[in-house]
């Protein structure tokens, strides 16, 4: 039971990256409208905010992987290392989201 | 990787073991009534609970520590996946072959089938009536076709040297049997592994190497053994002693040489020394005892990796052995110092008054 809800936690913080990399693709379509013939500061801009994003989203991943495994196994342990695992899987998300302010910065 | 969630539950499995408060205590007790009621506060209570009905007094402990440390290792089997499987397995197969060295060594001294039962660890690869059974044969010879008829592939080394135990009536000869066999398959599975979790547990294994090779390399000297079958049953895989070296102590003279031959190394250094006139038993008493100290110790660093179920595996080991000795004490009324005697000691682990003692 417990397992099954740390689960569907981890589902949910999956389909929440899902959801901000979406939002951030369509932002970037719209902007990236380049005009024939190549690159413009406009494109490179886009394409840093694009990296920019991409590194806190990787870093986001490798840590979430670790630490909801992590969690997983405390939570099957003990019931009630619930709260402070969630806090835990949640706490690397400032990593996109401070990857996502440099992107939103950039443009 | 699968560490961080093996570890992560191994961390609260530690945590549940009996911390040396709790061995202070149960040393105090009267009687082993008063242990059984003071178990029950534990995580052993389940375990008593369960046995209750069917067993009294000391055939009640023993039933619950045998499940109890049964059912955490069958925990630990079913929660290492991919990786740390073929890892934990050799970890748990090393007291699959001390119950089978046990038993052979029960019918080589001719003791007691119930006697030699009392000896064996709880263990989960094999199940407990594997061993039960071992134990109705009427000899190593039956011991051996038991094996074949089971299809246990402890048969190949054991068939292979009892042609030689019975010329020369040598425990060692089977001992060293299952030994190898037991090292040089877990060496390939290492190899086939092949990452620092692999380098760990053979590193492991190449400790328990070593020490096997003293004690052996003792025996031969102080027995005077002078044939050339001596050098036979040294083990390969040795962790810092090359077999050239166990080769060199095996040809020492007398133990005073032996002795000196040693001492430059790290097992002579971190047992404080030995005197030439040690014998046998008190020698492989403190090689142990540098074991048990070494496998149960700790590293925080190493919170992700194999080192953490090896050290579950191990102090689970010292504190179901401690359990014994101290409910079999009480049982038979045997005075305290006696009981503080056999025990194992392990410092962080049991208390740290009787690890200087």
């Amino acid at each position: 039971m417990s397992r099954k809800t740390a689960i569907q936690i981890a589902a949910a913080v999956v389909l929440f990256n899902v959801l901000l990399v979406g939002l951030a693709i369509r932002a970037w379509a719209q902007a990236a409208t380049a005009p024939a013939g190549g690159l413009t500061d406009a494109g490179l801009k886009t394409v840093g905010a694009g990296l920019a994003f991409l590194g806190g989203a990787i870093g986001t991943g490798v840590a979430q992987s670790r630490i909801i495994a992590a969690v997983l196994g405390a939570v099957a342990e003990d019931r009630s290392q619930l709260g402070f695992g969630i806090f835990l899987m949640a706490f690397p998300e400032t990593l996109v989201i401070l990857g996502f302010v440099m992107a939103f910065i950039l443009r | 990787m699968s560490y961080e969630y093996l570890n992560t539950r191994l961390h609260f499995m530690i945590v549940k073991l009996l911390k040396p408060a709790q061995y202070e205590q149960f040393l105090e007790l009267r009687d082993l009534g008063d242990l059984i009621s003071a178990l029950a506060e534990t995580d052993y209570g389940p375990d008593l609970e369960r046995h209750a009905v069917e067993h009294a007094e000391y055939p009640l402990v023993e039933a619950a520590l045998m499940h109890n440390v049964q059912r955490h290792f069958n925990k630990l089997w079913s929660m290492a996946f991919a990786d740390a499987r073929p890892l934990v397995r050799i970890l748990l197969e090393r007291f699959e072959v001390f119950n089978l060295k046990t038993i052979l060594r029960g019918f080589h001294a001719g003791t007691d089938p119930a006697e030699t039962a009392r000896g064996l660890f709880p263990t989960i690869l094999y199940p407990t009536s594997f061993y039960q059974e071992l134990l109705k044969r009427d000899g190593i010879g039956g011991v051996i076709d038991y094996l074949l008829t089971v299809g246990n592939r402890y048969y190949k080394p054991l068939a292979e040297s009892y042609p030689s135990y019975e010329a020369n009536h040598k425990l060692a000869v089977l001992e060293s049997a299952v030994d190898s066999y037991y090292f040089a398959g877990s060496r390939r599975v290492l190899q086939a592994v092949g990452d620092e979790n692999a380098v760990a547990v053979r590193r492991t294994l190449g400790t328990e190497v070593d020490l096997l090779n003293l004690v052996y390399a003792l025996r031969v000297v102080e027995e005077g053994v002078e044939s050339e079958e001596r050098y036979r049953y040294i083990l390969d895989g040795g962790e810092r002693l090359s077999r050239a070296f166990i080769e060199e102590l095996i040809g020492s003279p007398d133990k005073a040489s032996f002795f000196r031959k040693l001492d430059g190394t790290e097992y002579a250094s971190r047992a404080g020394g030995f005197e030439d006139t040690l014998g046998v038993g008190e020698f492989q008493e403190r090689l142990e005892n540098y074991l048990y100290q070494e496998m149960c110790r700790y590293d925080p660093g190493r919170t992700f990796d194999i080192h953490m179920a090896s050290v579950y595996v191990w102090r689970k080991y010292v504190e179901m052995t401690d359990l014994r000795v101290i409910a079999s004490g009480l049982w038979r009324r045997v005075p305290r110092e006696e009981i503080e005697r056999k025990m194992i000691w392990v410092k962080g682990v049991t208390p740290e008054r009787a690890v200087a003692a």
